[in-house]
């Protein structure tokens, strides 16, 4: 394919023009960065693919818009990070909208439970339901920093907040994650 | 001075603890390959495809819409100025005064020095 070894600037000029294969080495390129994001904030579960597809179906739209103050990566990220925030949104509305009774039953804390009875998946579930709890604005920083890999200024512009409330969200998100894991010591 | 590092922030994380950062990395993977289908490229391109077509018809329908709203309007509003500028027309004609051919289309009543000053009081 001849989109393959394109810069970043001639595959967005062409995709604007209407090259159909050039949205899509767009759409290869990023699918891990944003799929990552994507299930960082939201965990395993059935929205993942629908959050994905609105993620570049909205990049598509917006491909004329991007001026390039940014790399397209982190333009894309901003663009996962705001869609899992809105499901996110959409899954406290349906929770309260579910009866009493019918709402998710929260994971046991690790505290709770011994060594032994952790096997892999449990320490996932555990993991899972700790990032779960974090307040979204940490737990969007934890996952471009930590999980993503970004670097403070990436993330920092990704979210469109200052590089020092990156570093503070940062450091109250794994104080509060290593809070909920209890000993990260048997849990990790 | 507080200087912002320039750095790709590896070093800064030297006080998270290296498990905790795996453990979160394989968390996602697993969840990811648990969740996410296969050929995720193609289904996207068939998505973007779909909202484009979809995009594209509804700003089609609402311009044809629009344009047929607009069309009949338009005549019946060129065909009421016509009848109105030809009836002030007409009925200035009938006027003792020679009004200009703008203020007989337009319906005005001839303004003279005497018609300004001609004060009237209703009622006094």
């Amino acid at each position: 394919m001849k989109h393959r070894q394109s810069t970043e600037e001639s595959l967005i000029a062409d995709a604007l023009g209407g090259d159909e294969n050039a949205f899509r080495v767009i759409v290869d390129r990023y699918m891990d960065e944003v799929s990552r994001t994507v299930t960082g904030m939201l965990g395993a579960g059935p929205e993942i693919d629908d959050v994905v597809q609105e993620v570049f179906i909205k990049l598509h739209r917006s491909l004329s818009s991007f001026r390039g103050d940014s790399s397209l990566k982190t333009y894309v990220i901003r663009m996962s990070i705001n869609k899992s925030l809105d499901a996110l949104r959409k899954r406290k509305r349906m929770r309260w909208m579910q009866p009493f009774g019918l709402a998710d039953e929260r994971e046991p804390e690790a505290s709770e439970r011994s060594d032994q009875e952790l096997d892999e998946s449990d320490r996932r579930k555990v993991l899972r339901a700790a990032v779960d709890r974090l307040p979204d604005k940490q737990r969007a920083v934890v996952v471009l920093r930590l999980i993503e890999d970004l670097s403070t200024e990436e993330t920092s512009q990704a979210l469109g907040i200052p590089y020092g409330t990156v570093l503070s969200r940062l450091k109250r998100g794994v104080e509060r994650l290593k809070n909920e894991l209890g000993d990260a010591g048997s849990l990790l | 001075m507080n200087k912002k590092p320039t750095h790709t922030g590896r070093d800064e994380l030297d006080w998270v603890s290296p498990e905790l950062i795996s453990s979160l990395r394989e968390l996602v993977s697993v969840e990811r390959d648990m969740t996410l289908s296969s050929m995720p490229t193609d289904r996207v391109m068939r998505a973007v495809r779909r909202a484009a077509m979809s995009r594209s018809s509804a700003e089609d329908w609402l311009s044809i819409e629009l344009l047929s709203w607009f069309r009949p309007v338009f005549a019946v509003g060129v065909l009421i100025v016509a009848l109105l500028a030809a009836y002030n027309f007409q009925v200035s004609k009938d006027s003792d005064l020679n009004p200009t051919t703008t203020e007989r289309v337009l319906g005005l009543h001839p303004v003279t020095v005497v018609a300004a000053y001609d004060l009237e009081f209703d009622g006094h």
